[in-house]
């Protein structure tokens, strides 16, 4: 916002004009004296104000459901999702001394940085040791593989396109997957002390 | 205490938030995260959980430094549903009148509100605080935007041709435009009128709508007094030539205005 000998923006005018308490034509005759400039805008505002219906409690149509389910997957797609991304960066050098400090395959990594993993399925324990090992933080590794689970889906919002659904697997399936022994696997799933 | 609002008007005073609004803040953000969602799709404004769209508008902000993306997506979803009632349902048109596409100014309000969504969800938006101070009137200044581009790009009618000479001071004409403008006037206080008047006033050229929509504020066409707002000072135009759009304006209206007339 402009203060001072310049002059405010248009956007800045119309927008102090909106968010008057009144929008009578007193408070109009007031801003189009004090910023001629802008009168059009004023008034194409001052107009659309005079406009405004009560809210419509009915339901939203199929069609503006469907803008709904639309429009709340673009946003998820674009929002930086689960935070600080804790393997950003991690070189492949650093994934494989990550790797033997914890003793399990790369592939047991490579399915925590995709966020394939139930996360109630893996211990504090190990997430920790895990998030030693890689520099990070328990709760940063948390909050990634807590995040951005499935993709959204349509759910009640009647949506057009078919959401990409990623599934997640428990640890132990991703353990057994990657070929680890029954004994460690054992080690890795029991309870927190 | 709730996260101030960081704008600033013009003169540099903080935009603060009705008073209203901060203490039902500070109520809701008392309430555990489930019953938030839960009450967010709230519809009816009498029901006591109602949650106000500023309020709605606040925690979806909030939510800017939360990943809990259940919650986010319960919020943003009710949020969305609120701004898609504030617009008007597209209706079909029979391509014989001018007429705005309510349809392009719904998704050009809702395309520039994601937009501001997403941008706030990175970094701090000040243009997302009129939303929390005002949430109607914030989305009628993103409709007042749409409707001028929906207007340009709409289909019109063919250009009403004038006689170069009108715009003369013509008493009978005066007559007739301050009866037309009185009756009116009178018929505005009927909602459905209302709809329809505005309706009309949508396909007119944008200089003869702001001319139509001044009148009925009450502005005089001209005056002689130079500290008088009027009509021809306000929109940088001689007497005569107000005058001209007016009588367009109105010529424009009568057919439509007028029992049995079709918008």
């Amino acid at each position: 916002m402009s203060i001072g000998p310049s002059r405010p923006s248009c956007d800045d005018v119309v927008a102090a004009f909106t968010m008057e308490a009144d929008v009578g034509v007193e408070t109009l005759g007031r801003y189009l004296r004090e910023y001629p400039e802008h009168a059009e805008e004023l008034l194409d505002v001052s107009r659309e104000l005079g406009r405004i219906q009560p809210l419509s409690e009915a339901e939203l149509s199929p069609e503006e459901s469907a803008l709904v389910g639309r429009a709340w997957q673009r946003h998820w797609l674009a929002m930086p999702v689960g935070g600080v991304d804790p393997f950003a960066t991690l070189t492949t050098p650093d994934i494989r001394r990550v790797a033997n400090v914890v003793g399990l395959p790369r592939q047991v990594l490579t399915a925590f940085r995709e966020r394939r993993v139930i996360p109630t399925s893996v211990t504090s324990r190990f997430l920790n040791e895990l998030a030693i090992a890689m520099g990070s933080s328990l709760e940063t590794l948390r909050v990634w593989i807590e995040t951005a689970a499935l993709a959204p889906t349509a759910r009640a919002y009647m949506s057009e396109d078919k959401p990409q659904v990623r599934d997640k697997v428990s640890f132990e399936r991703i353990l057994i997957d990657a070929g680890v022994p029954p004994e460690k696997r054992a080690e890795l799933l029991a309870d927190d002390a | 205490m709730v996260e101030p609002l960081r704008s600033s008007k013009p003169s540099g005073e903080p935009y603060l938030r009705r008073a209203e609004i901060e203490s039902r803040l500070v109520e809701l953000w008392s309430l555990p995260r489930d019953e938030l969602i839960r009450n967010a799709r709230v519809r009816s404004v009498a029901d006591e959980r109602y949650i106000p769209s500023e309020c709605l508008m606040h925690f979806v902000r909030a939510c800017r430094a939360d990943n809990n993306d259940v919650a986010f997506e319960g919020l943003y979803v009710a949020l969305y549903d609120r701004v898609l009632r504030h617009l008007r349902s597209p209706e079909s048109r029979d391509g014989k009148t001018i007429s705005l596409t309510d349809e392009a100014i719904r998704d050009d309000v809702v395309g520039r509100f994601e937009e501001f969504l997403a941008a706030d969800r990175t970094e701090y938006s000040e243009r997302l605080d009129y939303f929390e101070i005002n949430f109607n009137h914030a989305i009628a200044g993103l409709r007042a935007t749409a409707r001028k581009k929906a207007w340009l790009y709409a289909g019109r009618t063919a250009p009403l041709e004038f006689d170069d000479e009108s715009g003369e001071l013509s008493p009978m004409v005066e007559s007739a435009a301050a009866d037309f403008m009185s009756q009116q006037t009178s018929l505005l206080d009927n909602p459905d009128y209302r709809l329809r008047f505005d309706a009309a006033i949508d396909g007119l050229p944008p200089l003869q709508g702001r001319i139509i929509d001044m009148l009925r504020k009450g502005f005089q066409l001209a005056s002689t007094d130079p500290g008088l707002l009027t009509i021809s000072s306000v929109l940088v135009k001689d007497e005569k030539t107000i005058r001209k759009h007016r009588d367009l304006a109105i010529s424009s209206l009568r057919p439509l205005l007028s029992e049995g007339g079709e918008l």
